[in-house]
């Protein structure tokens, strides 16, 4: 036996999982998958976490993120509150945007992990599908001209259920800024992509959601989004402080005050002429109100702010148009 | 019809269900590494290192390295935020080992029968490792991976993973009075 073999049979062990642990495990990366099936889990989120029962917002957090630039401008009244950053100011919220067109290939869908950039999806029949993000320089792959500008086509090791891969072109799009296009089906070939990347514009397209929020605390980013229903902002320089809204069509049921863990007290109050619900728990602010159109948003802020600022940023919110 | 480990990475960036195959194929072998480097926060650092991974699961990149050394490159990386709690668990190992009686030690190692001797020194010795030459050493003999692999696992050249083994190899034959040399065959394992 030499000393690898040693250490692999002698060295320090441990009993294996027990299911408990495995369906713990499993549990917390079902809810990042899909926050609606999720049990509550404070461990997602440091410092507010989740303590609604079967709301799962906090575990939306994991879900889909971007890095999008500041989108802050006016002060709006109501300055009290503080996070771990410094003092929370209310501002109007810009509309998000994804910079790029890529035109041609239908209407895109929009995903990203938290804190990475966006990704928009191309969807299309025949599963020729297109991703299109924004990356870093690529340190390997075959080299590839797009209109003049460097790139590389980069393979991937395997197949796709019909057997044929896909294929990424990572190109600098402008200078220091590289793009990342993925090619299924007919557009995995270099010839292809680097013909999409060709068609690639600098034309911002709108990020849609269900609900758009007019206020944020000053330089607050939109941090994650899931299914164009449930948006999530944070602040970049305490990541792990945040607040999410979730819409939900008319005709959901309303959260009563039980269902709320941690709750310390429940009061009518208005938002946007309606009357609504403000929930005070241990760790966080929630507000639950009605849309002009009858559909429901859930708001759920820190208890670093204020119930005001709360309030306000409640009735911040409105349908998509 | 079983699909390809990366096959799923690539098709859970649009549906990212297609992500839980990868956790119940690979979860048990990630948790055996985690556990036998830091014992019961194990159970959480799986579910970080999963989670981590379908973070960034439209950022795997498939050229060297199949989703499994990738995994365990995840999981190393989350290690790293408890390289104390790893090293006091080894020496506490060593410690508890060592203060059991030795009916059957020996000054030679290839005459050591005693386990528990060895579990002792080995304990020792990885508590004695730079945390670097730790994460190649066990990713090579706890995760057979290759040196290419632990290379792309860990980002950095396999000239440097080389140098990382051959380091942590040559203290621990040491605690294990084991002879110094390697062999060609042996070093490239």
């Amino acid at each position: 036996m030499n000393d690898l073999e040693l250490l692999d049979t002698y060295g320090p062990d441990a009993p294996p999982p027990s299911d408990a642990a495995l369906d713990a495990a499993r549990a917390r990366l079902l809810g990042a998958m899909d926050p609606a099936t999720a049990r509550p889990r404070p461990s997602l989120t440091r410092g507010w976490g989740i303590a609604v029962a079967g709301l799962g917002l906090a575990a939306a957090v994991a879900v889909a993120g971007v890095t999008l630039p500041r989108i802050a401008d006016r002060p709006a009244p109501g300055v009290t509150a503080t996070t771990g950053s410094g003092p929370i100011r209310l501002v109007a919220a810009a509309k998000p945007e994804f910079p790029w067109t890529l035109p041609g290939l239908g209407k895109a869908s929009f995903t990203a992990n938290p804190g990475d950039p966006v990704i928009a999806v191309y969807l299309a029949e025949d599963h020729s599908d297109v991703y299109l993000t924004s990356t870093d320089a690529p340190s390997k792959g075959e080299p590839a001209d797009v209109g003049g500008r460097p790139g590389r086509i980069i393979e991937f090791n395997g197949t796709t259920d019909n057997g044929r891969p896909p294929l990424d072109l990572v190109w600098e799009h402008r200078p220091d800024l590289w793009l990342r296009l993925t090619g299924q089906g007919r557009y995995a070939t270099p010839e292809a992509l680097i013909e999409l990347a060709g068609r690639v514009q600098d034309k911002p397209q709108r990020l849609r959601f269900e609900v758009t929020v007019g206020l944020i605390p000053d330089g607050w980013e939109l941090a994650a989004f899931k299914d164009e229903s449930i948006l999530t902002y944070r602040d970049p320089a305490d990541p792990g402080t945040d607040f999410s809204v979730q819409w939900t069509p008319k005709g959901e049921p309303l959260f009563r005050a039980r269902e709320i863990e941690g709750m310390e007290n429940a009061s009518k109050v208005t938002v946007q002429g309606r009357p609504a619900d403000l929930f005070r728990a241990g760790e966080f602010w929630m507000v639950q109100a009605r849309l002009a159109d009858g559909s429901i948003f859930r708001l759920m802020t820190p208890r670093s702010f204020t119930e005001e600022q709360a309030l306000e940023l409640a009735g911040s919110i409105r349908r998509s148009t | 019809m079983h699909t390809a480990d990366d096959v799923l990475i690539r098709e859970s960036v649009r549906e990212p269900d297609r992500f839980a195959p990868l956790f119940d194929r690979h979860a048990v072998a990630i948790h055996r590494y985690l556990a036998r480097r830091i014992g019961a926060p194990a159970d959480d650092l799986l579910a970080e290192t999963f989670l981590i991974a379908f973070r960034r699961r439209a950022a795997y990149q498939p050229l060297g390295l199949e989703v499994r050394s990738w995994l365990f490159g995840i999981a190393t990386n989350v290690l790293h935020r408890h390289v104390r709690q790893e090293e006091r668990r080894y020496r506490a190992l060593a410690r508890a080992v060592a203060e059991q009686p030795r009916p059957h030690a020996d000054d030679s190692a290839e005459d050591r029968v005693d386990a528990a001797a060895l579990r002792s020194d080995l304990a020792a010795a990885l508590a004695r490792l730079k945390p670097g030459d730790r994460d190649a050493l066990l990713l090579l003999a706890y995760a057979q991976l290759s040196y290419a692999e632990i290379a792309v696992a860990l980002e950095i050249p396999v000239g440097t993973v080389r140098s990382r083994i051959s380091r942590a190899r040559k203290i621990t034959r040491a605690a294990l009075s084991l002879p110094a040399e390697l062999s060609p065959l042996e070093e490239e394992k």
